[in-house]
């Protein structure tokens, strides 16, 4: 079913891109084209765990799949409540995180791509080991999760390095490709122009009016960064997108926006009447988004491994509040931000669990936060009339606090 | 004279307050909003239309609010009722700083600055512990009315816990303590600690200061009440009305909008 | 504290009484078993796990979230209360998603002079276990500007020999356990106990009740049961297992025997030694390696000779959750039944469990 609805897109998105190009189309086009040959079987296929440091995978001509996040696409085409269902008759009862729980149900209807290597990290959280242990079971593949620890300290960094390298042997066999330095240069030069770029779009939405939002904007780069990483066309994608952007701040166009906001997590990609309202009717952008932002310093091509490393210990996910609410309070004043909007996506323990710190420390800064439950994969358990009410309250409020 | 009206659809009840041009209450109508929340507000407006001998031409600007808010087509604008919780309340008790509303799908606690601006809100989570729908499928679980829920509350010396935080396994719960024998009052009073522990939890976490005032349908149930102030140590401001201060809310912005 | 627990295990004979700890023992508490206890106590202050008393959830629902593990939540809901402010600090371990943001919470909304914080890796290798070693000398340094005694090879190896005692005498214990001397909810109790003791104290008692202690009452033969599972803290919980017939002849748990499985070594160095004793004792679901786990249950259950197994899951828990249909499948393909029941940690959560407990007891008999 992944195969048809990537085939579908293919065909769709290239003809309407070709009419009109369109950044954000695009990028759903390139996560459709990938999709696509990794059901082709002639290259070998790498299953990542979120946030992988995949520039290692690619280097060794593996094509990235991501099994976490390909159900948040497949909710945006309403494909995602009956893999969760069946993923329940599984025993995964309704406290489980429904990205895990579609991603088993489409695993056991043979709908992703086969896997050649299966790769995770410990730290992220801990459905992600879990899944993938049982999607090792599933289909033959022993996966290989890498021991992230919670700190950055030189021990730390050298104990991740480590385990990158030990990576190489396995992943080598699985793909039947020899590992050489250059390769990975060339991926690292890859990744490190594509963060650059990525800094430059969050440059440009610095400025205000922010040149970038609207649903497909957001969503787009969200796919862009999460799961088309460190490919030679995402360099391209970034590019045009930056082209479009300058266009538009040039030519003046702009929404009138009147709040502008930081986003934590992500929204969910079936509800794109949130970007209607928010932007639309109560002109409140999100100017900058905890997934797409620049964390990681350039990476060493003389020393990757340990510039990998830091890159992945780095994400203000992987570790402790600390680096959640140093990144959120300094970003939030970077770019001149009224307000904070947590998703916490249902079941998802490591980010609601931390929601009471993340409310403290940022409302101890003079930072109005607020939190929205909600679920980012199954939209029946969605309500609009609870989230519309919380949204519109939170940017009346902020104007109401404006008057000060 | 300027007239304006307030709407406030809510899932229990939908209101309608007109004021005029000082902000004097003109009229007010509270029906039940039933299943179909369009005819319940054509009939609200008529209502206090008819009791304040006025036409639908006569008003100058109407702002509807609630979780129906965005049906009224006659509406000029719509506005959520947080924003109208805090207008009203102000209005009516300048004094308050902090609100608690507990609403039929929602409850809520509030923040207001002296000048009745939201500085701050909090809203229960997904589910319905902590709203008036808790308290409506606990009095069918223990076959006894709504309205009744209050006084009885306030007969029990000692109230029996309700430990779990979803509304469908308390009710569960509920029976069960039914069966063992507990008398209806003390879990009625049980069922006041629940709520109130739920709410002060949202209390807890928007801060502010100052005099706190409750509104909503609940408010008129004097065994959350009690809880409530109980635990907080101070008495709460209960406006006399507390279902219309939405809606009287709603009028008075829309005043302001009218009146620039 | 622990009243009805000391009772229980006087009516057997073992009086515990004058060791446990109180509010005016200088302890440092700990959360996961994952913890070396070794290196508090030779710190000179006494280690005692900490427990969540199980009342219904306060304000920690807001200082976290109601979706997350209730264990984490209502150790949360203590803390804030201000019950467990005679601890003089607290070890954090991050050992899953819910007990990394219970040391976040903590260290935002409680007083934190003493908190400590370990990174125990999830897999079972030589770096992994180099790692840990690095840690835990890291950790004794820390320990030991704050301790009254000092942290150094010897007083380590001094104290490894002490808590290598109660894993020998525990071994004892959960043999009597098998043998139909002594209850399950008993073994439960001792195990627990042994965390809230003076340690040495507890080593004596427990020596002189395994010398003296013979079943006048045997324990009535009931359905053989292997408890397995995410985190009980009550013996009042395992014991209402027992009493629909079953008895509960091992438990896997880790508030439980889990604790004390394997010794640590005395012939390398004592970080290294702890490390690896820590890492390679049997595992808990955090561990990531699912086949080393089911190899450990499967070993325990036909070790025990065990009719069936009751495989206890909390709230939330992932970890747990997550392994148990490999579980399940790996116990029924040695033909042993399993039931799996849900609880929230909560007092009175096992009544509701009872009824389904009991008609499993029924298939087995």
């Amino acid at each position: 079913m992944l195969k048809k609805v990537c085939g579908d897109l293919v065909l769709r998105l290239e003809a309407e891109t070709k009419e009109v190009p369109d950044g954000k189309k695009e990028i759903v086009l390139a996560w459709a084209k990938n999709g696509l040959e990794c059901f082709k079987g002639d290259k070998p296929v790498c299953w990542l765990g979120y946030n992988y440091p995949v520039e290692i995978p690619l280097a060794l001509g593996y094509l990235p799949f991501y099994p976490e996040l390909a159900p948040g696409m497949l909710a945006g085409f309403n494909l995602s409540s009956g893999l969760v269902e069946m993923a329940e008759t599984r025993f995964f009862n309704m406290f489980c995180c429904t990205f895990h729980r579609c991603s088993l149900g489409a695993a056991s209807k043979g709908i992703w791509p086969k896997p050649a290597a299966i790769l995770g990290l410990s730290n992220i959280c801990d459905g992600q080991v879990k899944l993938l242990n049982l999607f090792g079971d599933m289909f033959g593949v022993t996966p290989l999760i890498l021991e992230t620890p919670l700190d950055i300290g030189e021990k730390d960094v050298n104990y991740l390095e480590r385990q990158l390298r030990d990576l190489i042997p396995p992943l080598e066999d699985s793909s039947g490709q020899k590992f050489t330095e250059e390769k990975l240069k060339e991926t690292i030069r890859i990744s490190n122009r594509t963060r650059k770029a990525l800094l430059r779009i969050d440059e440009l939405r610095k400025h205000s009016p922010s040149p970038y939002h609207g649903a497909s904007a957001m969503n787009g780069l969200y796919v862009l960064v999460t799961q088309l990483w460190g490919m030679p066309q995402t360099l391209d994608l970034l590019d045009n997108l930056i082209r479009e952007i300058e266009e538009n701040e040039t030519r003046g166009i702009s929404n009138g926006e009147k709040f502008r906001l930081l986003l934590m997590v992500t929204t969910p990609t079936y509800k794109t009447e949130i970007y209607n309202l928010l932007e639309k009717k109560m002109k409140a952008n999100f100017v900058v988004a905890e997934l797409t932002n620049v964390v990681w310093e350039e990476i060493d091509e003389q020393n990757p491994f340990q510039s990998l490393a830091r890159k992945l210990i780095s994400h203000p996910m992987a570790g402790s509040m600390d680096k959640r609410v140093d990144w959120a309070l300094t970003t939030a004043r970077d770019f001149n931000v009224d307000g904070v909007i947590h998703f916490s996506h249902w079941g998802c323990r490591q980010t609601s669990g931390g929601v009471g710190v993340l409310r403290k420390r940022i409302e101890d800064a003079g930072i109005p936060f607020m939190n929205l439950d909600v679920d980012l994969v199954d939209p029946r358990s969605f309500s609009w009339g609870q989230v519309s009410t919380r949204l519109e309250g939170f940017i009346e409020m902020l104007d109401q606090r404006k008057e000060l | 004279m300027l007239i304006t009206a307030g709407i406030d659809i809510g899932s229990l009840s939908t209101d309608t307050v007109i004021i005029g041009e000082n902000k004097q209450m003109l009229s007010y109508s509270i029906i039940s909003t039933g299943a179909n929340s369009k005819k319940a507000c054509d009939a609200s407006f008529a209502q206090a239309l008819d009791r304040a001998g006025l036409k639908k031409e006569d008003i100058d600007y109407v702002l509807s609010t609630g979780y129906g808010r965005k049906r009224v087509e006659f509406a000029d604008d719509e506005i959520t009722e947080i924003t109208c919780h805090a207008r009203g309340l102000h209005f009516q008790h300048p004094q308050t700083g902090r609100i608690i509303d507990i609403g039929g799908q929602d409850s809520k606690a509030i923040a207001i600055n002296e000048k009745g601006k939201v500085m701050n809100f909090a809203m229960n989570d997904k589910c319905a512990a902590g709203t008036g729908r808790f308290l409506e499928v606990m009095a069918r679980a223990l076959e006894i009315e709504l309205e009744e829920m209050g006084a009885l509350s306030l007969k029990s010396n000692e109230a029996v816990p309700i430990s779990n935080m979803c509304t469908v396994f308390a009710e569960s719960e509920v029976i069960s303590l039914i069966a063992e024998g507990k008398q209806v009052f003390d879990i009625v009073n049980g069922i006041s600690l629940s709520i109130s522990g739920r709410v002060l939890g949202l209390l807890d976490r928007v801060g502010g200061e100052g005099e706190i005032a409750m509104s909503g349908g609940v408010a008129k149930n004097i065994g959350v009440v009690s809880a409530i102030e109980d635990k907080l140590g101070v008495k709460l401001h209960i406006p006399k009305e507390p279902q219309i201060i939405g809606a009287l809310g709603a009028a008075l912005i829309a005043l302001e909008r009218a009146n620039p | 504290m622990f009243e009805e627990e000391l009772t229980e295990l006087g009516k057997v004979g073992l009086d515990l009484s004058d060791c446990i700890l109180s509010e005016n023992d200088r302890t440092i508490g700990w959360l996961c078993s994952y913890v070396p206890e070794e290196i508090i106590h030779a710190s000179g202050f006494y280690p005692m796990r900490i427990r969540g008393r199980g009342d219904p959830i306060g304000r920690a629902d807001g200082l976290l979230h109601n979706n997350l593990c209730p264990f984490v939540r209502s150790v949360m809901d203590d803390a804030v209360e201000g019950s467990l402010e005679y601890l003089s600090g607290v070890v954090f371990a991050n050992s899953c998603d819910a007990m990394r943001r219970l040391h976040d919470a903590w260290s935002v909304f409680l007083e934190n002079d003493m908190i400590y914080s370990l990174d125990p890796p999830k897999g079972v290798n030589g770096p992994a276990i180099a790692y840990y070693t690095d840690q835990l000398r890291d950790f004794a340094k820390a320990l030991n500007r704050d301790s009254p005694e000092e942290i150094n090879n010897r007083s380590l190896e001094q104290s490894i020999e002490v808590f290598n005692d109660t894993r020998m005498l525990m071994e004892k214990v959960a043999v009597l356990a098998s043998n139909n001397s002594l209850s399950g909810h008993t073994l439960f109790n001792i195990a627990q106990m042994a965390t809230r003791c003076r340690r040495e104290e507890f080593n004596q008692r427990l020596a002189r009740f395994l010398d003296t202690y013979s079943d006048e009452e045997p324990v009535k033969r009931g359905v053989r049961i292997l408890l397995a599972g995410c985190i009980i803290d009550r013996p009042d919980q395992v014991r209402l297992v027992e009493d629909v017939g079953a008895h509960v002849v091992a438990n896997e748990l880790c508030s439980g025997s889990r604790q004390f499985d394997k010794m640590v070594r005395d012939d390398i160095d004592p970080y290294e030694a702890l490390a690896e004793r820590y890492i390679l004792k049997a595992p808990c679901a955090r561990m990531t390696n699912l086949k080393d786990r089911i190899d450990y249950l499967v070993r325990l259950a036909e070790e025990n000779n065990v009719d069936g197994v009751v495989y206890y899951i909390v709230k939330f828990c992932d970890h747990y959750m997550w392994d148990y249909p490999n579980v399940r499948v790996a116990f029924q393909e040695k033909g042993i039944p399993v039931l799996d029941v849900e609880g929230d940690y909560m007092k009175g959560s096992f009544g509701p469990l009872q009824t389904r407990i009991q008609a499993f007891v029924e298939s087995l008999e």
